[in-house]
């Protein structure tokens, strides 16, 4: 069907042949194949014009299909990189295809607008989901404190149960004390007060014993002086013997005339010897007398310094007895302090039961509320999931 | 495949930013279509064109591995665009902005291959040009042309990693007139 020949006459055949071609290619383009086209006409030039001109307005048709195609196809991926291209597309194929790239660009729009609100929504959920996990996981741990705080309570108020009855027993114990350091002050007093009146009758047994003493000294001392004046009487009762020897002597010479005198001189000489005699007698009486009483003295001495020794312990238990006294009123003192804060530590053990029955109440809500805590985490968290598997 | 081949003149020549050059191949790459610009513009008339390889066009100075991505992606039976240089009958040059899709028959199986080129935006083949020097560079840097591509590929593959795209994102973000904004 190719013809060589360029002339413009063609025989009825070429052209029949040439119209064929021509119009089997419209027939398929009507039918929707773009590959048609008039390939192959005759060197005849007004159908080589028409064959163009049919060729042109596929190629045309062909490019707009082709290319509104291919650009919502990438649409459909969800890419918008790839617009119509505008060249070579002339007047309604131009406008379509300026009309399909705005429709496109407002799709990336609203699909990046949707992306970011996705990612958004995305983000909050995993915000949400982490909170709720949080939640979750404080609500146990508020759990476990509740249960902690709740035997801690039950712990405090059996302590203080105990401590209350200690401070009881403590608060009558201290009492019982107090009372028998009272009796004790008391007795202790009136020990005080005999040991005082000991010491006085001591110190005047004392007195008396010295004063006996001195007596028995003045005895001795007369003793002595009786000695003396016997010392002296007996000299002079030899003397007078003497005197009395020598009176017998010249008597006996005077004789007659002294015989008279001889007996009167005798009779002295009798009296001096009896005198002598007499003094020696006293003498005796009188170391007697010296003796006893030396023996008196030393017993008297004897028995003075045994009270001394007596008074002198009387003043030590004396001593001792203050020392006592200022103790127990020391003690007496601190065990009235005791019964104070026994007293004090009975009622602040009642506060405290108290306190601890409060606790535990409020301990028992907690563990109510952090256990609906969990709970309400876990729905949540639920509904976040379910949001997210929606998403997807 | 044509013996009659000018050489090259380094002049470029290009069309109207109305028009599109449009051809079809079979599955082989063998011309089925051209239309009366593509016979202009090259300088081929339509039975020269008719049951020849495409790549009858195909310019010295461009890297090889954009026709292996091409290829490699109308074998997955998607469109790909491509900043390619051609060569016209008489040795002269001109850049278009290549659009090649499969062609289905009523039945969805690729029929053959369908090429719609434009004349290409100027701010994007001023990148594409420095890119393709930098390709054909690290290309002929290799020992043969298979690992040349190879290295091309790699490359570039690391540059969209680096910009974080596909090549089709790419290729679309080179100039301001390609996007869906876009009025000209």
């Amino acid at each position: 069907m190719n013809s060589t020949s360029s002339n413009s006459t063609l025989d009825r055949d070429a052209v029949a042949q040439a119209l064929s071609v021509i119009v089997d290619t419209c027939e398929r383009a009507s039918q929707g194949d773009l590959e048609a086209r008039v390939v192959g006409l005759p060197d005849h030039p007004e159908l080589v014009r028409l064959g163009h001109a049919i060729n042109h307005l596929l190629d045309v048709s062909d490019a707009y299909v082709r290319e509104s195609a291919a650009a919502m196809a990438e649409c459909a991926q969800g890419r918008f990189h790839r617009p119509i291209l505008l060249r070579g597309l002339p007047g309604s194929y131009r406008d379509a295809a300026l009309t399909i790239n705005q429709a496109a660009l407002r799709m990336k729009e609203d699909t990046e607008r949707i992306r970011k609100f996705e990612i958004e929504r995305a983000q909050v959920a995993d915000r949400v989901q982490n909170t709720t996990q949080s939640v979750s996981t404080s609500a146990q741990t508020l759990d476990q404190t509740a249960l902690q705080i709740l035997g801690n309570a039950e712990q405090t108020k059996t302590l203080s149960d105990t401590v209350a009855a200690s401070a009881t027993a403590t608060a009558s114990n201290v009492s019982a004390v107090a009372a028998a350091c009272e009796e004790l002050t008391a007795s202790t007093s009136e020990i005080s007060r005999q040991t005082t009146q000991s010491a006085d009758l001591t110190a005047a047994a004392v007195k008396q014993s010295h004063e006996a003493a001195d007596s028995v000294r003045a005895l001795g001392q007369a003793a002595r002086k009786i000695e003396t004046v016997v010392g002296l009487i007996h000299k002079i009762a030899g003397q007078t013997k003497l005197l009395a020897l020598n009176a017998t002597l010249e008597a006996a010479r005077a004789g007659d005339a002294g015989r008279g005198f001889a007996v009167v001189a005798n009779e002295v000489k009798v009296l001096s010897q009896e005198t002598a005699a007499a003094t020696d007698s006293i003498s005796d009486q009188v170391n007697s007398m010296r003796q006893a009483t030396s023996s008196v003295a030393s017993a008297i001495d004897g028995v003075s310094a045994a009270i001394g020794k007596i008074n002198d312990n009387a003043g030590i238990i004396s001593a001792s007895l203050e020392e006592q006294v200022v103790a127990t009123t020391e003690i007496a003192k601190r065990v009235s302090e005791a019964s104070a804060t026994a007293s004090q530590i009975s009622e602040t053990i009642v506060t405290v039961a108290q306190a601890a029955s409060g606790t535990e109440a409020a301990s028992i809500q907690l563990k109510q509320a952090s256990a609906a805590l969990f709970e309400q985490a876990g729905l949540l968290s639920q509904e976040v999931e379910h949001l997210n598997t929606s998403r997807n | 495949m044509n013996p009659t081949k000018a050489p090259l003149t380094g002049r470029e020549i290009t069309f109207g930013e109305d028009e599109i050059i449009v051809s079809k191949t079979d599955l082989r790459g063998v011309i089925t279509y051209a239309n009366d610009v593509f016979e202009r513009v090259s300088g081929y008339a339509e039975s020269e064109l008719i049951g020849k390889p495409h790549n009858l066009i195909r310019h010295p100075e461009m890297p090889a591995c954009v026709f292996r991505l091409l290829w490699d992606t109308l074998k997955q039976e998607k469109e790909i665009f491509a900043y390619v240089l051609n060569r016209a009958r008489n040795g002269d040059e001109y850049w278009v902005f290549a659009h090649v899709t499969p062609s289905f028959d009523l039945d969805g199986n690729v029929v053959g291959y369908h090429s719609n080129r434009r004349v290409p935006y100027p701010d994007a083949l001023a990148k594409v040009k420095t890119l393709y020097v930098q390709l054909l560079g690290i290309e002929r840097r290799e020992r043969d042309r298979a690992a040349g591509i190879a290295a091309c590929m790699a490359h570039l593959q690391t540059q969209l990693t680096a910009a974080g795209m596909d090549y089709s994102e790419f290729v679309f973000s080179l100039s301001e007139h390609t996007s869906l904004g876009a009025v000209a």
